[in-house]
C-alpha cells in the first residue's frame, strides 16, 4: 500500500466548519445576557474554543497520524473502555446531572461527556465487527441477532441517561453500517420494526419523548408549553428570511429561544444570515458528506471503507437530526450541531473522528 | 461479499443522504424565503406582549386655565386579598383575624375555602398598604397579598357621564362608556394589559415602527376645566334637589371654538364603584345621548332665521291676539292673553308662541326647515363622545303648517342640549356653527409627541350682522324683562333667553299637563362672547317657569366665569 497525500479537501472544509463555528457560538452567547444568573461569556467561550477546540486539534493531530488499521487490532478494549466510562456516569462521586440527564463525568475541574467517546468506539467495534465476519453478516443466527444485541446494549445504556437523541443518531449509523457491511434489507426492516416499537415503548415510559412527538404532529397542540421552543425556533428560522437580520443580530437568542448556543444555534445562525446562510451550512455539510464518501469509496479494504462511512454518517447524520428537528421535520431531540454547538467533548471527538478519516485519506 | 455490491450499497447511501439534503434545503427555502414574512410578522408581535399581571391606562386629565392638569382618570396601586383553600385551616378562626384589619365578606369567604380543588381564590381588591401589610403580618399559612394596579377617578363623580368608566365586557377589561370608550384605542395598553417591549428586539430592530398602531396611544388632556365644572356641578346638585327633579343638566362652551368647559348632568355616578349603580341609563349622558323638546329657547334661533332673511326686523309688528289655529289645532301664548300690536323685542321679552308663529310664516316652511338643517339641529355634532345621538325633527317632514309653528317656539322638535348649544353658539360667534370638541390634546405617555386637538368650523348659518341683531335683542331680554331686569349687571351685557316647555310622553302621543322641562340658555359679553351656558331641568316640582327656576343659577355661574376668567367688563 503506498503512502499518499492527505485529501486537502477535507482539512479546507472542516477547517471552514470551525472558523463558522467561532463566529456562530461567539454571536449566539450574547444571547444569554437576557438570561438570569451568572453566565460568563468568557468562561463559555474559552471552554469551547481554548479547551475544546485545543484538546480536538490534539486528538486530530494524534488520530491522523495513527494507522487506521491499528484501531481494528483495539477496537473491542476501545469500545468495552469507553462503555465503562459511560456507565460511569451513574455512579454518584464522579457522575454527574444536569436538566434531568446524567451524561458527564466530572474529573477534576474538568466535565467529560463519555457518550461522545462511546458512539467513536461503537462505530470502530463496529466496523471492525462487520468486517471480519464478512460472509455471516447476512445470516440471522450470526449476523443480525449479534448486532442487535450489541446495539442494544448500547441503546440500554443511553436510554438510563437518558439521551434519546444519542441513540438515535447510534441507530441510524449502526443501521447504515449494516447495511453497508451486508445486511439483507428483510433484516433491515426487521430492525426497523423494532426500533418502531422501542420508540413506542419509550413514549410509555419517558414522559418528555411523548411530548415531543406530540407537539411534531402537532406543533399547535401546547404553543406556551412543549410547543414553545418548537415555535421559537421557527420564527427565529422563518424572521431569517433570503438574507438574514446579519451577524449578531438575532432576537430570538435573547430570551426566547431556549439554549440558543446549543440544540438552537442553527435557529440563531438561520435568523442571522438567512436562507442563504442555511443554504452555506448545509452544503458545508454536503460537501463533507462528498469528500468524506469519495474518500470511502476508494479505498481498498472493508474496515476503512465501514469506519470511515461509519463517521462520516455519524457527523452528516448528527447534524441533519439537529437541523431537522428546528426545521420541524422530526421532533426535537436533545443533539448538538456538530462543530458549531457549545460542547467542549462534541467538538473535540468530531476532530477526533475527521483525523481518523484523514489518516484512511492517505490510503486510498 | 463482493467488493462491487459493496461500493453500490455505498452509493445508495451515499444518494439517501444526498436527497435527504436537498429535502432539507427545500424545507428551508419555504420557511425562510416563501414565509419568511409571516415568521417575521410573528416574531415582531411576540416582541411587544402584553403582561397581564399589570392593568395599565392611558391618563385623563383635567386642564385648568392656568394650563395645569388635573387627573381625572389615573391608575393606582393596591393590594389584592387571595387564598389557596387547600392550605386553609379552621376558616371562622382566619375570618375573625382578617375582619378586624379589613371587612371582608364572610359568605364569599367561606365558600372560597370550600373549593379546595381551586389553588387561587380572590377574597378581596383594592385593599390598601397598611392593610396589606397588617393582613401580611399575621403569617397565616394559604393567605396571600398581591399587588394590583386599577382605574381610578380621583375626582370621584366630576365629570362622570363624560368620562364614563373602565369595566369588563365579557372578559375583556375596557372603556364602556364616556370618553373612556370612546378613546380606547388611545387609553387601552396592549389590550388590557402593560405592554412589554424586548428591550433587545428593541435596540436591534425598529420594532415600535413595525407595530404601527402603537404610536396613537398616549395620554388625553381634557377642555373641561375641573373649577368650572365643579361649579356646574355644585349648582346642578343644588337644582336637582330644590326641584326633586329628574334630571339636571349643562354645558359651557366657548362659542367661537366650540370648546366644552363644562358638560354634566345630575344625577351622576362615582365611576370607582360603577357596579353599584343598577339603573344602566345613569351611565348614560344626557347632553349627548338624549334629546329634549328644549321650548323657548328655540325662539332665538327662529328670530334669528327671520332677521338673516331680512323677514322681520327687531321693530316689525304683527297682531297678537294670544292665540292661532293652524290645521284645526289651536296654539296660545302661556298665559293665552293676546297683546295686540306688538313688535319682535316684546316676542322674545314676553316669550310670545303666536309672534314665534307669526316670524316661522313670514320666513316660510321651506326656509325654516332649512335654517333648522343649517342650525345643526337633527345631525350629530360629531363631539368625541361615544353613541350620540342626533335630533328628531321628522314632524317637519310633514307639510302642515302647524308642526313648523310648534317647532318655532321648540315643542314638537327634540334635539340633544349639545345640538342646541352648538346652535346657540351660532348667534353669538357672529354666526358659524362650530364642531363641539372636549379634547384638547393627545399626549404620547413620554409627553414628547403632543396632537393638538384645533377648532372646526362647520359652516356659516348666519350673517355677522344677525348675530349682532340678536345678540342686541337677547341683552334687552336679560336687561328688561328676565324677572323684570332683577339681574341686569352694569358693567356686561348678557344674552339670554327661558324655555319652559311641556314633556311630551314617553310612549304615546300628546303631552304632560303638569310636566316640564326647564331650558335657559345665555352668553357673555354678548357682543364679544367667551362662554355660552345651556342649563335645563327636568320635570321640577313646584316652580312654574325657567326663568324662577334657572335664572339665579344662571347668574351664579355666569359671574364665576366672568371672574374666574378675568373677563374685562364691556359696558
Amino acid at each position: 500500500m503506498i503512502k499518499k497525500e492527505y485529501d486537502k479537501f477535507l482539512l479546507i472544509i472542516v477547517g471552514i466548519f470551525i472558523i463558522s463555528g467561532v463566529f456562530i457560538l461567539t454571536s449566539a452567547s450574547t444571547g444569554l445576557l437576557s438570561r438570569n444568573g451568572n453566565v460568563s461569556l468568557s468562561n463559555i467561550l474559552f471552554r469551547q474554543f481554548v479547551l475544546g477546540l485545543g484538546e480536538g486539534i490534539i486528538l486530530f493531530l494524534i488520530t491522523s497520524r495513527i494507522h487506521y488499521k491499528k484501531w481494528k487490532k483495539f477496537a473491542l478494549i476501545i469500545f468495552l473502555i469507553s462503555f465503562l466510562l459511560t456507565v460511569l456516569v451513574f455512579e454518584s462521586h464522579i457522575g454527574f446531572g444536569h436538566g434531568g440527564a446524567r451524561r458527564w463525568l466530572n474529573i477534576g475541574q474538568f466535565f467529560f461527556q463519555p457518550s461522545e467517546l462511546l458512539k467513536l468506539a461503537f462505530i470502530i467495534y463496529l466496523a471492525s465487527w462487520l468486517s471480519t465476519r464478512q460472509e455471516h453478516v447476512q445470516s440471522f443466527k450470526f449476523g443480525l441477532v449479534p448486532f442487535l444485541i450489541i446495539v442494544g446494549l448500547v441503546g440500554l445504556v443511553l436510554i438510563k441517561q437518558p439521551d434519546i437523541g444519542t441513540l438515535g443518531v447510534v441507530a441510524i449509523t449502526s443501521l447504515t453500517m449494516f447495511f453497508i457491511g451486508g445486511g439483507r434489507l428483510s433484516q433491515i426492516a426487521f430492525t426497523i420494526f423494532l426500533g418502531v416499537i422501542l420508540v413506542y415503548i419509550l413514549t410509555l415510559t419517558y414522559p418528555h419523548v411523548a411530548n415531543r412527538l406530540v407537539v411534531f404532529l402537532n406543533p399547535s397542540a401546547d404553543p406556551q408549553g412543549i410547543g414553545y421552543q418548537m415555535k421559537q425556533s421557527l420564527i427565529a428560522i422563518g424572521s431569517g428570511g433570503l438574507l438574514g437580520r446579519g451577524f449578531g443580530m438575532s432576537v430570538q437568542k435573547f430570551y426566547y429561544l431556549p439554549e440558543p448556543i446549543g440544540d438552537s444555534i442553527f435557529a440563531v445562525f438561520a435568523e442571522e444570515f438567512g436562507f442563504m446562510g442555511s443554504l452555506f451550512l448545509i452544503g458545508l455539510f454536503m460537501f463533507f458528506l462528498y469528500r468524506g464518501f469519495s474518500i470511502v469509496l476508494k479505498v481498498p479494504d472493508q474496515f476503512a471503507r465501514l469506519l470511515g462511512s461509519g463517521i462520516v454518517i455519524l457527523i452528516v447524520a448528527q447534524s441533519l437530526i439537529n437541523i431537522g428537528s428546528m426545521t420541524g421535520i422530526i421532533p426535537l431531540t436533545g443533539l448538538p450541531l456538530v462543530f458549531i454547538s457549545q460542547g467542549g467533548s462534541s467538538l473535540a471527538m468530531a476532530m477526533a473522528e475527521v483525523g481518523i478519516l484523514f489518516n484512511i485519506s492517505r490510503y486510498v | 461479499m463482493r467488493r462491487d455490491s459493496i461500493v453500490r450499497r455505498i452509493r445508495i447511501t451515499y444518494f439517501f443522504l444526498f436527497i435527504i439534503g436537498a429535502f432539507f434545503i427545500a424545507r428551508l427555502f419555504f420557511i425562510q424565503v416563501i414565509h419568511g414574512q409571516s415568521y417575521r410578522e410573528m416574531a415582531n408581535q411576540q416582541y411587544i406582549s402584553p403582561s397581564s399581571h399589570y392593568f395599565d391606562r392611558g391618563i385623563i386629565h383635567f386642564k385648568k386655565k392656568d394650563g395645569q392638569l388635573i387627573s381625572a382618570a389615573t391608575i393606582k396601586t393596591g393590594y389584592l386579598l387571595a387564598i389557596n383553600p387547600k392550605l386553609i385551616e379552621n376558616a371562622e378562626d382566619i375570618y375573625e383575624k382578617i375582619s378586624i384589619i379589613t371587612a371582608i365578606d364572610k359568605e364569599l369567604f367561606l365558600k372560597s375555602v370550600s373549593k379546595k380543588d381551586d389553588p387561587y381564590e380572590e377574597i378581596k381588591h383594592r385593599l390598601n398598604e397598611d392593610e396589606a401589610k397588617r393582613i401580611q403580618k399575621l403569617g397565616i399559612n394559604g393567605v396571600g397579598i398581591h399587588s394590583e394596579t386599577w382605574r381610578y377617578y380621583p375626582a370621584q363623580n366630576l365629570a362622570s357621564s363624560v368620562l364614563g368608566f373602565v369595566g369588563y365586557n365579557g372578559d375583556k377589561l375596557e372603556g364602556r362608556y364616556g370618553l373612556e370608550k370612546y378613546y380606547e384605542s388611545i387609553l387601552k395598553r396592549g389590550g388590557g394589559g402593560n405592554l412589554k417591549i424586548n428591550s433587545f428586539a428593541e435596540t436591534i430592530i425598529d420594532i415600535k415602527n413595525l407595530v404601527g398602531n402603537n404610536s396613537q396611544e398616549g395620554d388625553i388632556i381634557l377642555t373641561i376645566d375641573p373649577e368650572v365644572q365643579t361649579f356646574l356641578e355644585n349648582n346642578l346638585n343644588e337644582l336637582l334637589k330644590k326641584y326633586d327633579a329628574q334630571l339636571a343638566g349643562g354645558i359651557i362652551i366657548e362659542p367661537k371654538t366650540g370648546k366644552i368647559l363644562a358638560m354634566a348632568a345630575k344625577p351622576d355616578f362615582d365611576p370607582n364603584n360603577y357596579a353599584e349603580i343598577k339603573n344602566l341609563s345613569f351611565f348614560l349622558n344626557p347632553n349627548v345621548q338624549n334629546t329634549f323638546e328644549m321650548g323657548s329657547i328655540m325662539k332665538a334661533l327662529t328670530l334669528a332665521a327671520g332677521l338673516d332673511l331680512n323677514k322681520i326686523t327687531p321693530q316689525s309688528t304683527y297682531r297678537d291676539e294670544g292665540f292661532v289655529i293652524l290645521n284645526n289645532k289651536r296654539i296660545e301664548n302661556y298665559d293665552s292673553k293676546g297683546r295686540g300690536l306688538v313688535d319682535m323685542q316684546t316676542v322674545l321679552n314676553k316669550s310670545l308662541n303666536t309672534g314665534a308663529v307669526f316670524v316661522m310664516q313670514q320666513i316660510g316652511k321651506e326656509n325654516f326647515y332649512n335654517y333648522i338643517l343649517n342650525y345643526g339641529l337633527g345631525e350629530k355634532t360629531g363631539i368625541d363622545l361615544p353613541d350620540e345621538v342626533s335630533g328628531l325633527i321628522s314632524n317637519l317632514k310633514s307639510d302642515r303648517e302647524v308642526e313648523y309653528a310648534t317647532a318655532s317656539f321648540g315643542q314638537g322638535i327634540a334635539v340633544t342640549p349639545i345640538e342646541m348649544a352648538c346652535a346657540l353658539s351660532a348667534l353669538a360667534n357672529g354666526g358659524l356653527l362650530m364642531k363641539p370638541y372636549i379634547i384638547d390634546e393627545i399626549r404620547s405617555e413620554d409627553g414628547v409627541s403632543r396632537k393638538k386637538i384645533e377648532p372646526i368650523e362647520k359652516r356659516r348659518v348666519l350673517k355677522q350682522e344677525t348675530s349682532e341683531e340678536i345678540s342686541r335683542m337677547l341683552v334687552k331680554v336679560t336687561d328688561e324683562a328676565l324677572v323684570n331686569g332683577a339681574y341686569k349687571m352694569d358693567h356686561y351685557t348678557i344674552a339670554a333667553k327661558t324655555g319652559t316647555a311641556q314633556m311630551h310622553k314617553e310612549d304615546q302621543k300628546g303631552y304632560y299637563e303638569n310636566e316640564y322641562i326647564h331650558s335657559f340658555f345665555g352668553y357673555a359679553p354678548a357682543f364679544d362672547a367667551r362662554f355660552l351656558i345651556l342649563l335645563y331641568l327636568v320635570k321640577p316640582q313646584g316652580v312654574a317657569y325657567a326663568s324662577h327656576s334657572l335664572t339665579e343659577p344662571f347668574i351664579n355661574i355666569l359671574k364665576f366665569l366672568l371672574n374666574y376668567y378675568q373677563v374685562p367688563p364691556d359696558r
